[in-house]
């Protein structure tokens, strides 16, 4: 179930490198990001996050593109 | 003037654990050390005559009359001030008493005036009472020099003072003392030139007084007296209830004539307040019946349209289909809605089982969003409960205080009296704040440490301090090995020695010398009681989670967890936040805080309420507004939030508002987020709702209907009735029953029942079949997630920056006599004290800006600007900016950006980068 396809708002970017930059252990960011967008985040916001992380890879740290990685993997 | 049925036993209880045992008039009572005789002898059923003393109040001595003989000893001592003995004989009735108390009473009535049968306190007057009691039948003495001409103040929006009536008995002034830890009232002259005055005998309004109305309760004459019993007269019934303003939870007994509000008296067997109150408590009930309260439902087809007056049917039937279709159109989790910490816990519970069950989404959130979600995932990291430690009387243990971004005296009124009072008994006192709140320096209370950090550099500071700790071995190690996770411990230590942390290395972010963090965490590490108070100043940053487990960090490493006098408090800030989040209003977690992913709490509530759950998390309010303004998110329902005015980036939130297909409001007036709704459902006031409130201590306390509801529904019964249209029938016979689902399917709250509150008043959860009437200290023996968990808390400075363009940075508050976004205070005589907004500056940033005190300015921020009036204080340094966020005239969010906590979302409203700049009167609000 998930609603209309809209373009993803452009913030999701934007929260997505905060919270790598501020999860507790800088080495496991990218683990650490996967597991908060997991409990946190509903599944068209990770969606749109992937749309925005194909569009504009350069927005989002490396970690998140990692963590992104991780999250399809589960 | 006490509550009607108030049982006065004369003096405070003792807390001694031994006792003494004496006889009183021939019966034998046995009482804890240190209890007066007055008091053992009310206790005993023998209530001694008395003016100046009264059970809120250390024993003063000084009226003479509740004398009393005692067998063996010389003369008549007064009994409030002689304290029981073993195998002490005293004797309350014998002719000699009755006559010296008749002499006493003489000579009062003699300067008093008689005019009972008018006055406004006949039949609630203690001195009355105590003239029939003694058996008063004449008053010999001619009228000579009196007070009877003395004036009457009446500066004061809800009391008056009327100095004829004065007995100079000090009640008020030491309430205003000993109570409220005002100290605004003194008595001054001897004998019978004895005077009670304002401040320098200035009128009431003018002077120090906050308008607690401590005095007025203890008056026992007519001469503080409140205006509601001039006008009214005197109530004849009585119903208990809880304040619905902030997160302390007051106890009152609401005084009614039939079913006319005459007064709210807070009630002395209040397990938060213990018969104390504020001003907006007390006083600022008025709004529930202000001409402004709409009564009827509204709709309108849309929001350019004026609104039709409909029938609930009507509304709900509207709202309903509109619903319905926009899911049809656009997919289920187009909707979602917001759940009100205004609101009881019931009507909370409902509104989120009607989002996640009828919507069949886990699209709702809670205005906690906006203030306390850091505290929920903060402490449930580091302790496993998303809940404060301690309860209110904790701090009365506490050796140290460390009060961070909070200012009680305005937003805790009644938690800050108390902890006034332990710190006037010796209590240290550290406050962490960028504004010099009035805590740090206030009659009879000076701060020890005030780290004035800048704006955003919480985690900084508190890393710094922590860093302190462990670099010059203050852990408690006992406690660490014993109670915490060694390894997260060991990451965490290792993290926090590194010198980066070092209070020198950090010392140009923070502007906090080095030397003083030092001192403060040395203060801290070696208090055998620290507890920590914090408030939304921790919060509401970009690095708010973070902030609250570095707090967490501090209270474990010093192993000051678990018992009295310590831990970790969040101060909440509306009445019901702590129930709003206990209820499940998150998206991602059903009530209890169980997250939406774990199967077998799912299937509980699939099993219970018929209805598939999600196993995703929903979106959060600014993830709701953020996909409305792309269009993918189309229909609201709000529940008792003004989000328009309330919420972060004012003009974001309009446009969001803007483009929902559905607004659906349920509040009491039209408020500024109504300006976008659809549909508007008349709300309840606290006084018509039947249903609990959950304090900042976990404390679930009942809020009790003191009159029907103005709307002839339930907000409850609105939200079953809605969810029922929608084709998922709800109903429930009573908050009660609603309560029992609640317990049913919250481990926390499996004991809790109306049942059980209306038998012992108040129950702090957790409270189950381990503790059956609650639990007021947490983390005793373990904490709730076995082992406390270190987690380590890298300082990342915010994103805003200030930069020549916007040089000054802004941070907003609350003032004691308004609340929240002003909705219902500003409907009350509380404007008397606050009628506007204004911009707190420092002198030197005024000054270079051509600013004078009280004149107009623009406040700009990279997102908007508005104006406010300047008022040059040295409250705040030099660089930072100050208000209040009361008036919607004055929108203060139009400048606070969308930077959020990184973890919940949790708006930055304590940092905005700004310019201010004069500007003329023209361009000013009206
Ligand atoms: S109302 Fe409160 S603050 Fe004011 S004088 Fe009375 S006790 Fe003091
Ligand atoms: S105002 Fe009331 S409480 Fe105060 S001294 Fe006079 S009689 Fe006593
Ligand atoms: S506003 Fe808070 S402190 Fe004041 S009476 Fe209500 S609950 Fe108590
Ligand atoms: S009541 Fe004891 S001296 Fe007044």
């Amino acid at each position: 179930m998930t609603t209309d396809t809209a373009a993803p708002h452009p913030r999701l970017a934007k929260m997505a490198n905060q919270i790598a930059a501020s999860v507790p252990d800088a080495a496991r960011s990218a683990e650490q990001t996967a597991a908060h967008l997991h409990a946190f985040w509903t599944p068209q916001m990770i969606a749109d996050l992937r749309l925005a992380a194909g569009t504009d890879p350069e927005r989002l740290r490396a970690d998140v593109h990692r963590a992104l990685a991780l999250l399809r993997r589960d | 003037m006490t509550a009607l049925d108030d049982r006065d036993l004369g003096t405070p209880a003792s807390g001694a654990r031994r006792t003494v045992a004496l006889s009183v008039d021939g019966i034998a009572v046995e009482v804890p050390a240190g209890t007066s005789v007055m008091r053992a002898a009310a206790l005993a059923g023998l209530p001694v005559p008395k003016l100046c003393a009264t059970d809120s109040l250390e024993a003063f001595g000084s009226c003479r009359l509740c004398l009393v003989e005692v067998d063996g000893r010389k003369g008549t001592p007064a009994s409030c001030t002689t304290p029981c003995e073993d195998g002490m004989a005293v004797r309350t009735q014998t002719p000699r008493l009755e006559r010296l108390r008749r002499l006493v009473m003489e000579l009062y009535i003699s300067d008093h005036p008689l005019d009972c049968l008018t006055c406004p306190a006949n039949g609630d007057c203690e001195l009355q009472d105590m003239a029939g009691v003694v058996g008063l039948r004449e008053v010999r003495y001619a009228l000579g020099a009196n007070h009877l001409d003395a004036p009457t103040d009446g500066s004061n929006p809800y009391f008056s003072f009327d100095a004829s009536k004065c007995i100079a008995c000090s009640r008020c002034v030491r309430a205003c003392g000993e109570v409220q830890g005002t100290f605004a009232l003194t008595i001054s002259g001897r004998g019978f030139d004895s005077k009670v005055s304002a401040g320098a005998d200035v009128p009431f309004l003018e002077s120090e007084c906050v308008s607690c109305g401590a005095c007025v309760q203890a008056c026992p004459t007519s001469t503080l007296q409140e205006k509601s019993v001039i006008e009214l007269g005197i109530p004849t019934r009585q119903v208990r209830t809880t304040c619905a303003y902030c997160g302390v939870g007051c106890s009152f007994v609401a005084e009614l004539r039939g079913s006319e509000l005459v007064r709210m008296v807070p009630d002395k067997a209040g397990g938060a307040n213990a018969g104390h109150s504020c001003v907006k408590g007390r006083f600022a009930w008025g709004y529930a019946s202000h001409p402004d309260r709409v009564l009827a439902p509204l709709v309108r087809e849309s929001i350019d349209e004026e609104w039709q007056e409909a029938t609930w049917d009507e509304a709900i039937g509207f709202a309903a289909r509109r619903l319905r279709q926009i899911q049809a159109e656009h997919g289920v989790d187009a909707i979602g809605g917001i759940t009100s910490s205004r609101c009881t816990n019931e009507e909370v519970f409902v509104v989120q089982k009607m989002i996640r069950a009828a919507f069949g989404t886990n699209n709702v959130d809670t205005c906690a969003r906006v203030c306390h979600s850091p505290t929920g995932y903060g402490l449930k990291r580091a302790f496993g409960t998303s809940a404060g430690t301690q309860d209110f009387a904790s701090v009365d243990d506490a050796d140290l205080v460390m009060v961070i971004g909070a200012n009680p005296t305005d937003a805790h009124p009644v938690f800050a009296s108390r902890l006034k009072r332990r710190l006037r008994q010796g209590a240290q006192l550290v406050v962490i704040d960028p504004r010099r709140i009035d805590l740090v320096r206030m009659p009879h209370v000076q701060a020890e440490h005030h780290l004035q950090l800048r704006p955003g550099t919480n985690v900084a500071v508190m890393n710094a301090i922590s860093h302190v700790v462990v670099a010059e071995n203050l852990v408690d190690r006992a406690f660490v090995a014993d109670r915490c996770d060694p390894m997260s411990f060991g990451a965490w230590e290792e993290f926090i020695r590194l010198p980066e942390n070092s209070p020198e290395a950090l010392e140009a972010e923070t502007g906090v010398p080095a030397t003083q963090i030092r001192s403060a965490a040395r203060a801290y590490a070696a208090a055998p009681n620290a507890a920590i108070y914090y408030g939304l100043g921790v919060t509401e940053h970009s690095q708010g989670s973070t902030m609250v487990m570095a707090i967490a960090n501090l209270a474990m490493v010093t192993g000051n967890i678990g018992r009295a006098g310590v831990g970790v408090n969040p101060l909440r800030g509306q009445n019901n936040v702590q129930g709003a989040c206990d209820m499940g209003s998150f998206p991602h977690e059903l009530s209890g805080y169980r997250h939406v992913s774990d199967d077998s709490v799912r299937s509980l509530f699939e099993d219970a309420w018929g209805a598939p759950m999600r196993a995703e998390p929903g979106l959060r309010i600014p993830n709701m507004l953020d996909s409305a303004t792309t269009g993918a998110f189309r229909a609201l329902f709000i529940q008792g939030e003004d989000i328009a005015q309330s919420d972060p980036n004012t003009q974001h939130v309009e446009a969001a508002l803007r483009a929902m297909d559905l607004v659906i409001v349920q509040d009491l007036f039209l408020n500024q987020t109504a300006r976008f709704a659809h549909v508007f459902l008349p709300g309840t006031s606290f006084l018509e709702k039947d249903g609990t409130f959950t304090n900042a201590e976990r404390r679930i306390n009942r809020v009790r209907p003191v009159m029907p509801s103005r709307t002839g529904k339930t907000e409850w019964e609105v939200a079953c009735a809605l969810a029922t249209a929608m084709g998922y029938p709800m109903a429930y016979a009573s908050g009660a029953e609603i309560m029992d689902e609640i317990a049913r399917l919250t481990p926390t709250f499996a004991g809790v029942s109306f049942d059980l509150l209306d038998r012992v008043g108040s129950v702090q959860w957790p409270c189950n079949a381990e503790a059956p009437v609650g639990t007021p200290i947490m983390h005793g023996e373990a904490f709730t997630r076995g082992l406390g968990n270190f987690v380590t808390t890298p300082y990342v400075p915010t994103d805003e920056r200030t930069t020549r363009r916007y040089p000054l940075l802004l941070t907003t508050g609350r003032v004691l006599t308004q609340y929240n976004v002003g909705a219902q205070t500003r409907r009350t005589a509380n404007t008397t004290w606050h009628a506007e907004d204004v911009l707190d500056m420092h002198e030197a940033d005024a000054l270079v800006r051509g600013i004078a005190d009280g004149s107009w300015v623009e406040i700009s921020s990279r997102v908007g600007a508005t104006m406010l009036r300047a008022r040059i204080s040295d409250d705040v340094p030099a660089g930072v900016v100050y208000t209040t966020f009361h008036y919607p005239v004055s929108g203060a969010n139009v400048v606070t950006t969308d930077n959020s906590d990184w973890a919940t979302n949790c708006p930055e409203y304590k940092v905005t980068a700004v310019e201010v700049a004069p500007r003329s009167v023209a361009g000013a609000p009206t």
